[in-house]
């Protein structure tokens, strides 16, 4: 049997004894690319901050490749990108690789390799010495992404990735993104961006004041010449909360 | 213990970057030449006069002015480090709360308590190795200056006081760090921190002196007074230390 990348099994969430996720239940499959939406508010940031062990969930589970998310072992196999990027302004860009190159454990002998393939990839390697705080939007969230993948990770985590980036800097993510998928890589990807979310996710989970109102393969939801955008409408009125 | 050193790594390499903390260098080191070779030269100078006078012989002066030399080498050493550690890098970490960095630190296979261990020992280490250098370049400078001059050679803290400065009074100002950096984690209003750690540091001055009064500044009483402060801020650290989760660190980086 394969093993699920994520399982959320009745996941209940309060926080200030407010209820943000109620019994959240859902499956992500290894080399899945799987969507996560809703309106401001609707509780995707906390799925999320349960999923990468910030969180214990009040009920139910949260495994991570059948280990508990909270675990040390699971978050060694997950990269994210989160909605602030948690990049260290006052050192370059190359420091902020080698600091989570070596939080990760990554040997001395491959780090430098591998930092300078996700600089690489990131288009990055010219300003590689330079503060970030001199980087633009769009450098910064490709440096985050770089940061994401340093350690080869099986699951991606990326939360608005392609917020800020312009519209090169978008179709590139999209294509990083696919590219891991074809991999074998899994990625949730949290979007307010339908048309992102169609172009490069096989499956979508949408959620509305804590509940999930729907999960399914992104062309089952299509089949019926019906869009996402009036699925989305439908399900959650349209508005953030 | 080798992950949190990489996390104290980068964040001296921060802290070494920045600007402020070579201006509370030489804030502290003005502070150094005013108040401390001042207070040495004045409070110790003086006794010194008096007890001239009285008649005794430079050698029986030395003998008696030392554990005062010594006192005043403890207290400006615990000073110091607590200088700059509130005004100079101990603020790292609410930045790096306000900025989501540390938010993203915690998504890491770090620990919790690895954490903590490291942001403590990346505050604890800088302000120890500057707060011993200026406390040891204080007193020397006064020797130099103003008591050598008096009795005609220096005069060196007693060994109680030597062992208390390299010893407990690290030990006291590790305990206010973890304090310090679990307070940070979880409160949100750095305000609140600050008033807290005035009143802490205040608390600690107060034991102090409370204690050595208590002991009639008998031989080696600075050494246990100081242990045992040391002992009762582990203490607030470890029932601190259980308060700090995940959760509560990133709720609290709201702002």
């Amino acid at each position: 049997m394969v093993q699920a990348t994520i399982a959320l099994d009745n996941v209940s969430k309060s926080l200030g004894g407010r209820p943000i996720l109620r019994n959240i239940s859902f499956v992500v499959e290894q080399g899945d690319v799987f969507g996560y939406l809703g309106p401001n508010g609707a509780g995707k940031t906390t799925t999320i901050r349960v999923i990468l062990g910030l969180f214990p969930p009040n009920s139910g589970r949260a495994l991570i490749l059948g280990r508990n998310a909270e675990s040390e072992e699971a978050r060694q196999r997950v990269g994210f990108v989160l909605e602030a990027d948690g990049l260290y302004e006052s050192i370059t860009g190359y420091d902020n690789l080698d600091y989570y190159s070596q939080i990760y454990g990554l040997s001395s002998d491959s780090k430098g390799r591998r930092i300078d393939e996700m600089l690489e990839l990131a288009r990055l390697s010219d300003r590689a010495g330079d503060k970030v705080s001199s980087y633009s939007k769009g450098m910064r969230q490709r440096l985050a992404l770089a940061r994401s993948m340093l350690h080869d990770p099986d699951l991606l985590i990326l939360d608005e990735p392609t917020a800020g980036l312009d519209p090169t800097g978008q179709i590139e993510v999209r294509q990083t993104i696919l590219d891991l998928a074809e991999r074998g890589k899994t990625v949730f990807l949290s979007s307010h961006n339908l048309d992102e979310v169609q172009r490069t996710c096989s499956h979508i989970a949408l959620i509305d004041k804590g509940e999930i109102k729907l999960c399914s393969r992104v062309d089952e939801v299509r089949s019926d010449g019906v869009s996402l955008e009036h699925t989305y409408v439908k399900l959650t009125g349209g508005g953030d909360r | 213990m080798r992950q949190a050193m990489v996390i104290v790594k980068k964040d001296l390499r921060e802290t070494l970057r920045t600007g402020a903390f070579y201006l509370y260098v030489v804030l502290a080191m003005a502070l150094m030449a005013v108040v401390g070779v001042r207070a040495l030269g004045g409070v110790i100078g003086g006794h010194i006069d008096t007890l001239l006078e009285q008649g005794l012989a430079p050698a029986e002066v030395v003998a008696a002015v030392e554990p005062l030399v010594g006192t005043t080498l403890v207290m400006l050493s615990l000073q110091f480090m607590m200088l700059f550690c509130l005004f100079g890098n101990a603020h790292n970490l609410a930045m790096e709360k306000t900025k989501r960095s540390l938010e993203s630190l915690l998504c890491t296979p770090l620990s919790l308590k690895q954490i903590h261990l490291g942001k403590s020992l990346a505050v604890f280490l800088p302000c120890v190795a500057l707060g011993l250098s200026l406390a040891f370049a204080t007193v020397a400078g006064a020797n130099q200056l103003l008591l050598a001059p008096q009795v005609g050679q220096a005069v060196m803290p007693d060994a109680a006081s030597l062992v208390a400065t390299l010893g407990a009074v690290p030990l006291i100002f590790f305990f206010f760090v973890t304090m310090l950096v679990a307070l940070q984690l979880i409160i949100t209003r750095i305000q609140w921190i600050n008033a807290v750690l005035a009143g802490l540091l205040a608390a600690i001055t107060v034991a102090l002196n409370y204690g050595l009064l208590g002991f009639g500044f008998a031989p080696w009483s600075i050494v246990f007074v100081s242990l045992a402060v040391a002992a009762v801020l582990a203490l607030a650290t470890v029932f601190l230390s259980r308060l700090v989760t995940k959760e509560r660190i990133v709720l609290s980086s709201k702002g």
